[in-house]
């Protein structure tokens, strides 16, 4: 056997049992069938974390949920990912709304969530004063709060990979087949065998079932399209300020970032795994929708949009359990909302699943469990100083909009993850996600991806395979 | 700290002609600070020629006009600082820099002038629906890539929006191999010059569809189809009007937008319709000492404007570091119908004659621009063609002005003048 | 007939030209008629482009310089006058085969004659 486990999918989910399973003496290695990990539903959501009164008492997603929240704001700490406890309110606009609240305080109480209250609306106002006047009340969640998902993943992956993992990029798992004590796995780049091996694929995580014989789930995705607004917008309101939930879901959100932006969505409509288009009708519906809670949202200050695509199951519960007819392979699947929150909690799941299945867990000696990354823009004046006379590089300010300095970006480049893509520079270090979206500091983040990597400039993408970005070079130079 | 007498944010045309003319009135401790690493600005990837008519009597390329003033520069101790950016500007006049040779510096200026040009209105901007694939560019980034560093973004191409940028980069793309299939506008009229509109699409056939927009982009990975739809009177496509575009690129020439996240940190005074710091006829700030030119105050479609405001500007910083202060109380100006903005937004009273640069926001034959004193007509002036791809001006001599009672005036166009 | 548009001044008149009298109508004045016989008889354009800078393509590579570094990539360039536009792309691809070798100053001639035009492709930058 080349593994004793592997995962499947690099997402949040996969890099949190990575993390867990990497902290043990075990063979741990990672497929992602991406180029870059966080590159499906990781990266294009509402960026919560939930304080768990959506979920219905008694379920996995509500003790994953609360358990998991709770454990965020150590993680993040330690693992030098943004995170910010603003808390949520969920804001009542009719009688109606008044009833749901007051259901959902009770379901709260039930899963354990800390600090709920009702609030009235003079209560609600003078916390939130740019809310509709027609609000009547909200339910506050002070556990809540918000975090930079593909951050919190990559730096989960990261020390996974410190810690001994082994990761692997550009690795469709395209077969499983069972063997004696284990599974057979073919990826494009060959076979690998382990003993175990955990489902965290994402919206494809029924497809994998399906190829190691399981089809007890099926995925049905959904698609959620967002509105990005500049950091004019970005105080808008201070907290997460969520709609009453109704059978088509939580509703439209409006929310600071991490960042500093406002973030605005999601709708809810069917769709294919793959399809993370905008529509017109979608982001109508969100910027209508959203307007509601909070009237003066200035749309024409929008510098993106996007759209993720949620891997809801036919099951009203994720799927995290041992599957029936595929011993030793464990599914983390049907991962919906609140699976960013749950997710440091899942891989503990997971870790006691594979337990349970046989695997031995035996603490290594010495693990990492830290992680620091320079973020130049946030250092003091003398700190950003010191940092120039080691390296200039850092007083080179590639991304002006975000301040992001050449050093950042030659630094992530050679990180035990590095990015091959502007989007996945982007992802760690913030360069091109600001208002001019890398118009100024894409081309010469092509050039340092290029000089930093050792390849020529028209092979560097703008994310995922496929997705070129220079046909080839002026006057007789290379061509696509 | 090091104070300098006037610094000058950005080194494109307008911080050049800004310094020139500060140096030229006395002005003899001058820090210009570049965040690129060469002076000129946007003119550098401006490679296409015809910038200088007004001001060179010549045609030339962008390089060539800022190389002139690049070399005017050079022959007085007006110092660039290259790789330098400045972080933050505080209302007391102190710049916050950054550069990988000196590292973190403050700044205090006696004076400072704001050059720091506009930046594209991007994708998200206008909310283009569709996927989320590669191949869709601003058209200044894709001129940098093809301009500066070499490289094709594309082969098969749609450019969105018919800005001046958009249109000089058919003509590029065309001229380099690529296959450009369309120029798209949403308006009914080009927002470019006409003389773009000739040299860059119809010398090559290229179609420019008017009232027209991107309504889905397609492609998983790359982008693989554009669907085009025509709008109605209200800007709403018109379902059943769809186009196909087999391409591989989309290029977005949908405005331009004055670069002020420093003014704004100061607490300069910005105009929602020219999204530039409000001025006075001087070119002055809300803050004292704080001057503004160029893109960073308004966009212009010609830079022999740009370097003449520049010039107004930095003889204005030199007469303030002098200590004088202009006399006079405020007369401000509103945009009457058909006018979307003015430069200067007010002036003192007493004042030499005043140049309004404006833009009308739409195509006008026969019309006349009128200056109004409350009901009282200060000056009237007839054109026999006006549109909002580009800037107006007029210019009120002091003996005008000086006619003035009330403390507005009022600049607007009066339709089917003869 | 031919239609076309003036762009002697703003207004952007559209021009009628007879394509054998090069008599010209739609122009509101003389020089409409002047600029719509021309762009007949024989219309002509400047063309401007790069041309490859001859250094090693990594120099800017091995000083850490994000932007091209030191010696930029490629140098804009023009034809000193207007060529005939029927002669566009036969210019483009004559400087397509340039290759050019620091240092150049503004108006240096780097291909003369261009394509048989009269023209000369020159330099529009400093390459020190």
């Amino acid at each position: 056997m080349d593994y004793d486990v592997v995962i499947i999918g690099c997402g949040i989910v996969g890099a949190a049992c990575a993390y867990e399973l990497a902290k043990h003496d075990l063979r741990v290695c990672v497929l992602e069938a991406s180029n870059d990990v966080a590159n499906g539903t990781t990266k294009a959501n509402s960026a919560i974390v939930h304080a768990g009164f959506d979920p219905l008492p008694g379920t996995k997603m509500a003790r994953l949920n609360v358990r998991g929240t709770a454990m965020m704001g150590e993680l993040c700490r330690k693992l030098d990912v943004p995170y910010r406890n603003n808390g949520s309110l969920v804001l009542s606009l009719s009688e109606s709304d008044d009833g749901i609240l007051q259901k959902l305080y009770a379901q709260g109480v039930a899963n354990g969530v800390p600090g709920l209250a009702l609030l009235d609306r003079t209560q609600t106002l003078s916390m939130e004063p740019n809310l509709s006047p027609a609000v009547r009340g909200s339910l506050f969640a002070p556990s809540a709060g918000i975090v930079n998902p593909w951050e919190l993943c990559l730096a989960l992956a990261e020390t996974a990979v410190r810690n001994g993992a082994e990761l692997r990029l550009s690795a469709p798992v395209t077969a499983i087949a069972q063997t004696a004590g284990g599974f057979c796995l073919t990826t494009p780049n060959g076979k690998l065998t382990t003993r175990y091996a955990v489902n965290c694929a994402g919206v494809f995580s029924d497809r994998i079932a399906v190829m190691a014989g399981d089809r007890s789930f099926r995925i049905q995705p959904a698609k959620g399209e967002y509105f990005l607004l500049d950091k004019s917008e970005g105080t808008r309101v201070d907290h997460v300020i969520f709609r009453c939930p109704s059978e088509l879901g939580k509703g439209v959100l409006v929310t600071p970032t991490v960042h500093g932006n406002l973030l605005v969505g999601p709708n809810a409509a069917p769709c294919d795994a793959d399809d993370v288009a905008n529509t017109a009708a979608g982001m109508d519906f969100v910027r209508v929708s959203a307007q509601r809670s909070v009237p003066g949202i200035n749309f024409r200050d929008n510098i993106r949009n996007f759209a993720g695509v949620r891997a809801n199951s036919d099951r009203p519960d994720f799927i995290i359990e041992a599957s029936a007819a595929a011993p030793g392979l464990i599914h983390a699947a049907g991962i919906r909302s609140p699976g960013l929150s749950a997710a440091p909690a899942i891989g503990l799941e997971v870790l006691e699943l594979l337990r349970q299945a046989g695997l031995e867990l035996r603490k290594k000696e010495t693990i990492i469990d830290s992680r620091k990354r320079v973020r130049f823009h946030a250092l003091s004046d003398e700190e950003k100083n010191e940092l120039i006379r080691t390296d200039p590089r850092y007083g080179r300010v590639i991304c002006r909009c975000e301040t992001v300095t050449e050093g950042e970006i030659v630094a992530c480049l050679h990180t035990p993850i590095p990015p091959v893509s502007v989007n996945g520079v982007k992802r760690r270090v913030g360069a091109g996600m600001g208002r001019c979206q890398g118009g100024f500091c894409g081309p010469r983040v092509q050039e340092i991806i290029a000089r930093e990597l050792g390849i020529d400039p028209t092979k560097v993408l703008m994310d995922w395979e496929g997705t070129w970005v220079l046909s080839g070079e002026t006057k007789g130079g290379t061509a696509q | 700290m090091t104070a300098h007498e006037l610094v000058v944010i950005g080194g494109g045309p307008a911080g050049l002609a800004a310094a020139l003319a500060a140096w030229e009135q006395g002005v003899r401790d001058i820090l210009i600070l570049e965040r690129d690493n060469q002076a000129g600005g946007i003119l550098n990837q401006c490679i296409h020629n015809g910038f200088g008519l007004h001001r060179f009597q010549e045609e030339l390329t962008g390089p060539e006009y800022a190389g002139r003033f690049i070399d005017l520069v050079k022959q007085t101790d007006i110092q660039i600082r290259t790789d330098t950016m400045v972080l933050e500007l505080t209302e007391d006049r102190v710049l916050h820099t950054v550069s990988p040779q000196y590292g973190y510096e403050t700044f205090r200026a006696g004076a400072v002038i704001l050059s720091m040009g506009c930046r594209e209105r991007t994708r998200g901007a206008i909310s283009i629906p569709g996927a989320r694939c590669s191949g869709i560019f601003t058209a200044g980034a894709a001129q940098r890539f093809l301009n500066i560093e070499g490289y094709m973004v594309g082969k098969r191409v749609v450019i969105l929006g018919s800005g001046d940028i958009g249109l000089i980069m058919a003509r590029r793309m065309t001229l380099e191999g690529a296959k450009v299939l369309a120029c798209v506008e949403l308006m009914p009229y080009s927002g470019g010059l006409t003389r773009n509109i000739v040299q860059c699409l119809n010398d090559f056939d290229i179609p420019l569809y008017l009232s027209h927009t991107v309504t889905d982009v397609r492609g998983r990975d790359r982008l693989e189809q554009v669907v085009v739809s025509q709008v109605d009177e209200k800007r709403r496509p018109i379902p059943g009007t769809e186009m196909v575009f087999d391409c591989d690129t989309l290029l977005l020439s949908v405005g331009l937008l004055p670069e002020n996240e420093l003014s704004r940190q100061a607490g300069v005074e910005i105009d929602p319709r020219t999204n530039g710091p409000v001025v006075w006829e001087n070119r002055e700030c809300s803050i004292p000492g704080v001057f503004a030119c160029g893109n960073v105050l308004h966009v212009h479609d010609l830079v022999d404007y740009v370097s003449a405001e520049s010039e107004q500007a930095g003889k204005a910083a030199a007469a303030y570091l002098r200590g004088e202060r202009p006399a006079g109380t405020e007369i401000r100006i509103t945009n009457g119908s058909g006018v979307a903005y003015t430069v200067p937004q007010h002036f003192h009273r007493g004042t030499d004659a005043v140049e309004f640069f404006f833009r009308v926001r739409a195509i006008y034959k026969n019309a006349a621009i009128r200056v109004m004193d409350g009901q009282t007509q200060i000056a009237r002036f007839k054109r026999e063609h006006m549109a909002p791809g580009e800037m107006e001006n007029v210019k009120l001599p002091k003996v005008l002005l000086d006619r003035v009672q009330g403390d507005t005036l009022s600049v607007e166009i009066e339709e089917g003048a003869q | 007939m031919k239609e076309i548009i003036c762009i002697t001044c703003p207004k952007g008149c559209h021009l009628k030209v007879d394509e054998e009298s090069y008599a010209v109508t739609g122009n509101s004045c003389p020089r409409g008629a002047v600029y719509g016989a021309n762009e007949l008889r024989n219309p002509v354009r400047v063309v401007t482009s790069t041309a490859v800078v001859s250094t090693s393509p990594d120099k800017g590579r091995e000083t850490g310089e994000a932007g091209g570094g030191v010696t930029p990539r490629r140098l804009p360039v023009k034809t000193d006058r207007p060529i005939p536009k029927g002669k566009m792309f036969e210019v483009m691809a004559e400087i397509a085969k340039l290759r050019v070798k620091p240092p150049v100053k503004v108006g240096d001639v780097l291909i003369p004659n261009v394509a048989g035009t009269d023209g000369n492709v020159v330099a529009t930058k400093n390459l020190p």
